[in-house]
């Protein structure tokens, strides 16, 4: 324990590894493979709980019963109902360009997208109309990138 | 009716780099120090062993398998929790509460100084499907958004986060195991450089490594080994849609807190936490978070949290102190054991061992953990201390 503890630092020694965790193979699930259709098309998936419409789909309703959502598209109006503009990275470097990131979602929807909205950072506020701008068809692999990004809607 | 007592308590750190030890060693000196200070023998009087872990944070796939020898758990009942270290607690409780298990040790431990890739491990916790191919700048985004949705909902502005993160930071200079303390003035925090609008780095706490150690007994048990008891009344804890549906999240609001901290009230017979507790040790790895836990916590009214801390209620000498440690901002989050290590200053500040941050009246407690983000995870557990 504690009465030999070396620390000069030509004694410390470290072995450096790595995790091999960057590979991975996931599976959308049924619901996911309707929801990379819509995508693919150039549509916005979401989910109709019952009555109530839920962004982004998954497999599983946020109800108490459980119960099994129904894939849709979503034709907006979208929002911007939180923006954040990101101006250093995890390790505190300083990005090139700030990147304005946004918590997307439909009118009378429950939850959204996480998106990156395409503006000047002063141009941006929470609460504003955005679309979402798809890469061009040829392009589109049915993954939530085939949105390339989201810009403004003029009001 | 108390549930379960702490016994015994051992800690090493939090400090930001430990590069004298292996992350298994500081276990060993953690748990070595709870035992002392419970006077257990692990190998005759402990009947159980929990450690609270996530194999990413240890680049070791199946960690839990390297959490038996450091605590003295090796074949005997160990377990892992992977979750923050008073969800482990919780586990403790229970077992003993089932009357098999008289003595339970709960250890959890964090070496972000040795994860190369923290960033990057943070980017695996997104949803994969809908999140991390957005390439989010800061995996920890949701910290600024949910600040934003608390300023939304509330009114409340940047210097409230900046008061926050400025109390706390002079605060942890009375605690020896606050590393990142220091005096720092609003203003220079709203002067600083944004990393997220509306957050500075003043408002994010930093990473720091650490072991925490308890020995949890039965109640009736607990005087046989010490004469400072500390009991553990109420303990809950609750998830909400989780990470891998963040876009159900609601923002500014922590509804698991919430949930957790109800069940705990009521195991302990408490309606009004704030005039049934004396100070709260509340988990605050970026600012805004303090001031949504407090009103989860029903410690402020809602939407009202950022106008009572402006007024000093949650001071050290104020009307409820909150963090006279100095909190995560001031002492770093130590992944899992986060959640320990409030833990431990109100364990300390309940056996009057706190020191120079020690309060005059600290009887009762409340312990609020969230496991952060991109994670939506909490745990409140009410103590009571010897003298209660």
């Amino acid at each position: 324990m504690s009465w030999w503890k070396r620390a000069l630092p030509g004694d410390l020694v470290h072995f450096p590894g790595s995790q091999e965790v960057d590979h991975y193979l996931y599976t959308p699930g049924l619901h996911g493979l309707k929801a990379a259709e819509l995508l693919k098309a150039g549509k916005v998936p979401g989910m109709l709980c019952g009555d109530q419409l839920i962004l982004p789909p998954k497999t599983f309703c946020p109800d108490e019963r459980l119960s099994e959502g129904e894939v849709v598209e979503v034709e907006g109006p979208f929002i911007a109902a939180l923006v954040t503009v990101i101006h250093e990275d995890f390790y505190g470097r300083k990005l090139e360009e700030p990147q304005v990131l946004a918590f997307i979602t439909a009118q009378g929807a429950i939850g959204g997208y996480i998106g990156v909205v395409k503006a000047s950072p002063g141009d941006v506020y929470p609460g504003m109309r955005v679309r979402p701008v798809f890469k061009p068809e040829e392009e589109r692999t049915g993954a939530i990138t085939d949105i390339a990004y989201w810009e403004p809607v003029a009001d | 009716m108390a549930k379960a007592a702490i016994i015994g308590v051992g800690w090493y750190g939090p400090r930001p780099t430990t590069p004298e030890v292996s992350f298994r060693e500081m276990v060993f000196e953690a748990a070595s120090r709870a035992y002392a200070d419970a006077g257990v023998d692990p190998r005759k009087d402990v009947d159980a062993f929990i450690s609270a872990q996530e194999d990413f944070w240890e680049g070791i796939a199946i960690a839990d398998e390297f959490a038996p020898e450091p605590v003295g758990g090796v074949l005997r009942p160990t377990f892992t929790v992977a979750g923050d270290g008073l969800q482990a607690l919780a586990h403790a409780v229970m077992m003993i509460e089932t009357g098999m298990f008289d003595i339970v040790a709960v250890e959890s431990h964090a070496k972000p100084s040795d994860i190369a890739t923290l960033g990057e491990i943070y980017d695996l916790a997104l949803d994969p499907l809908h999140i991390r191919p957005v390439k989010p700048a800061n995996p920890l985004f949701m910290m600024a958004l949910d600040a934003q949705a608390y300023m939304l909902r509330t009114g409340a502005d940047a210097s409230h986060f900046a008061l926050v993160s400025a109390e706390e930071r002079v605060r942890g200079l009375n605690n020896p195991r606050a590393s990142f303390a220091g005096k720092v003035s609003i203003d220079e925090i709203l002067d600083s450089e944004p990393v997220m609008d509306p957050l500075t780095r003043y408002d994010i706490a930093g990473f720091a490594d650490a072991s925490v150690v308890l020995v949890v007994a039965r109640p009736d048990l607990a005087e046989k080994y010490t004469s400072k008891p500390v009991y553990i009344e109420g303990v809950g804890f609750a998830t909400e849609t989780g990470t891998g549906t963040l876009e159900w999240h609601t923002w500014g609001r922590m509804p698991s807190m919430r949930i957790a901290a109800l069940r705990a009230y009521s195991q302990a017979g408490i309606g009004d936490p704030l005039s049934s507790t004396d100070f709260a040790e509340v988990e605050d790895r970026a600012s805004p978070y303090l001031l949504m836990s407090l009103e989860e916590l029903g410690l402020a009214p809602e939407g009202e949290a950022h106008k009572l801390y402006e007024r000093g209620e949650y001071e050290y000498d104020g009307y409820y102190p909150v963090n006279p440690s100095g909190g995560s901002l001031a002492m770093g989050v130590a992944l899992e054991a986060t959640g320990l290590l409030r833990l431990l200053e109100a364990v300390l500040q309940l056996r009057g061992e706190a020191g120079a941050h020690q309060l005059s009246d600290a009887e009762r407690a409340i312990v609020a953990s969230w496991r952060g983000p991109p994670t939506t995870t909490s745990a409140v557990v009410v103590l009571s201390g010897p003298s209660c």
